[in-house]
């Protein structure tokens, strides 16, 4: 059968649609990936500020345990009984929660003293 | 033309290739972070815990002259509704007669962790009698 005149140009055509619609998808799936890269470094610089600020309180915490503020909010009391054959000795203190801004959820927890 | 449209196919499948492994690279990446994060949180709350019980047994008045031997344990939940998170303590306090310092031992775990049911934080510190202080932090994998 004979082609008709124009055949090649319209399939050379559908051929770069196809390749260039390949190529819009490769490169929003770049695109997406370095936004992903970047919103990480940022919940990564959020998770260590957070982390030192707690860090550094549980420091306090134990070169003086009678005196110190925890920068936490107080979260609850809770307490827990340490039992054996002398007795039962309850331990009370308060949790304290330490958290970034909602976009990173990230949380810390420390357990200060009554 | 045949040649144009392989080579496209080609330079395609490269960078399918590679938008793909920079896709899986960033997901391990935000995997391994996500668990050291909530290893981190199980340190955190199981070394404030033994800084906790070390200061209640300074309270508790066990000094020098206390010589009773401690096998104590005991357990604490703690969960925060807001976080969905939940966390589970294990206290065991342990000292022989008249010994000078006393064992206290916290781990710490996440029970309802999705990523993995391994995240614990085992933490260990003495409590030592006559200065009423912790020392010997010790921390196990």
């Amino acid at each position: 059968m004979r082609k008709h005149q124009g055949t090649l140009f319209v399939e050379a055509l559908i051929g770069v649609a196809i390749f260039l619609i390949g190529v819009i998808a490769v490169a929003s799936a770049l695109a997406f990936s370095l936004r992903a890269i970047v919103q990480s470094r940022e919940a990564i610089a959020s998770d260590m500020q957070i982390a030192n600020v707690a860090e550094e309180d549980i420091m306090y915490m134990s070169i003086s345990p009678d005196v110190y503020n925890l920068r936490g909010t107080l979260l609850k009391n809770l307490s827990v009984t340490l039992s054996d054959t002398n007795g039962a000795r309850t331990l009370n203190c308060k949790l304290y929660r330490y958290k970034d801004t909602d976009k990173y959820k990230t949380t810390f927890y420390i357990l200060g003293r009554q | 033309m045949l040649g144009v449209v392989l080579v496209s196919l080609i330079l395609l499948g490269i960078f399918s290739a590679v938008a793909f492994n920079i896709a899986m690279n960033t997901m391990r990446v935000e995997r391994w972070q996500r668990e050291h994060f909530e290893q981190q949180q199980m340190q955190y709350l199981a070394r404030s815990a033994v800084i906790q019980t070390g200061y209640k047994l300074k309270k508790d008045a066990v000094n020098a002259s206390y010589s009773k031997a401690f096998d104590s344990k005991g357990s604490m939940n703690i969960i925060d509704t807001d976080r969905f998170i939940s966390a589970s303590l294990d206290f065991v306090l342990s000292a022989d007669s008249g010994a000078p310092t006393v064992l206290i031992k916290v781990t710490a775990y996440s029970p309802g962790s999705p990523l993995s049911a391994d995240t614990k934080a085992v933490i260990s510190g003495r409590y030592v009698k006559s200065t009423g202080r912790m020392s010997a932090w010790e921390e196990d994998d």
